[in-house]
């Protein structure tokens, strides 16, 4: 799992590539809370190199959009493969997240 | 019924790998579908993390045994453990259709697996947990 981040003008983009399971799920929740506690209220995450998400990883975007959400902010996510679209869609993400097909497009949401 | 593989883990995170990695390797030499080959995968790593986290009230190592077999028109995972006694049917089912704030964090890896999985059975015997994952094979 590699994850990646970069401030831009409204937003932190993070970048995810490989697995996100019960093993790496804890390095994505160090990471995007830090960034939270930093002031940050807006992400979008750059899913085109995720192939693999289980319910732990699932449960580390819920937490970070409730975090964000509080402080008007929100978590949109960007280039889904369609099987991790369809984990997202069983667990009902798919009502709750922003999704778009781009993080060109993801950026008109700020 | 033809048995494809039978092995046996540890109880320890990092071994859930070797499961994944077998069922892919066996999926991809009967041609499974790729869709039911990632379902059984997600279906595996969310019930062995379970088994894992919670199952065992002491600090030995313990082993899992899975195996992968074909009967009639089902590919069937079944995982036999000496964990405490978890019927993952038994569980209230998750209100998916919650807003953000309602949306509870716990529950959503049973959930996955009974909306992945066409059956699911449940048996407790000799202080074992045996559980049969069944998807239809198309």
């Amino acid at each position: 799992m590699e994850i990646t981040d970069s401030k831009k003008d409204k937003y932190t983009l993070i970048c995810l590539t490989g697995k996100l399971d019960t093993i790496t799920s804890p390095r994505l929740e160090e990471k995007l809370l830090k960034i939270i506690d930093n002031g940050e209220n807006n992400f979008i995450f750059d899913c085109s190199g995720l192939d693999y998400i289980s319910s732990a990883g699932l449960r580390v975007l819920l937490m970070g959009a409730k975090k964000v959400k509080v402080k008007s902010g929100k978590i949109v996510l960007t280039a889904l493969k369609k099987h991790i679209k369809e984990v997202f869609d069983i667990a009902g993400f798919t009502a709750i997240f922003p999704i778009f097909e781009t993080v060109e497009q993801g950026e008109t949401s700020f | 019924m033809k048995t494809y593989f039978s092995i046996q883990i540890e109880n320890s995170f990092s071994e859930i790998e070797k499961v994944s990695d077998k069922i892919q390797e066996t999926g991809d030499s009967l041609f499974i579908n790729p869709g039911i080959i990632n379902s059984l995968i997600l279906s595996l790593d969310e019930l062995l993390t379970n088994v894992i986290s919670y199952g065992y009230n002491d600090k030995k190592t313990h082993s899992i045994e899975v195996s992968f077999f074909k009967e009639n028109d089902y590919i069937c995972v079944r995982i036999i453990d000496d964990a405490i006694e978890f019927n993952p049917l038994k569980r209230d089912e998750v209100d998916i259709d919650k807003s953000i704030d309602e949306k509870q964090i716990g529950g959503l890896g049973i959930h996955l697996v009974k909306k992945l999985m066409d059956d699911i059975e449940y048996k407790r015997i000799d202080g074992r947990n045996i559980l049969t994952l069944k998807k239809e094979f198309k």
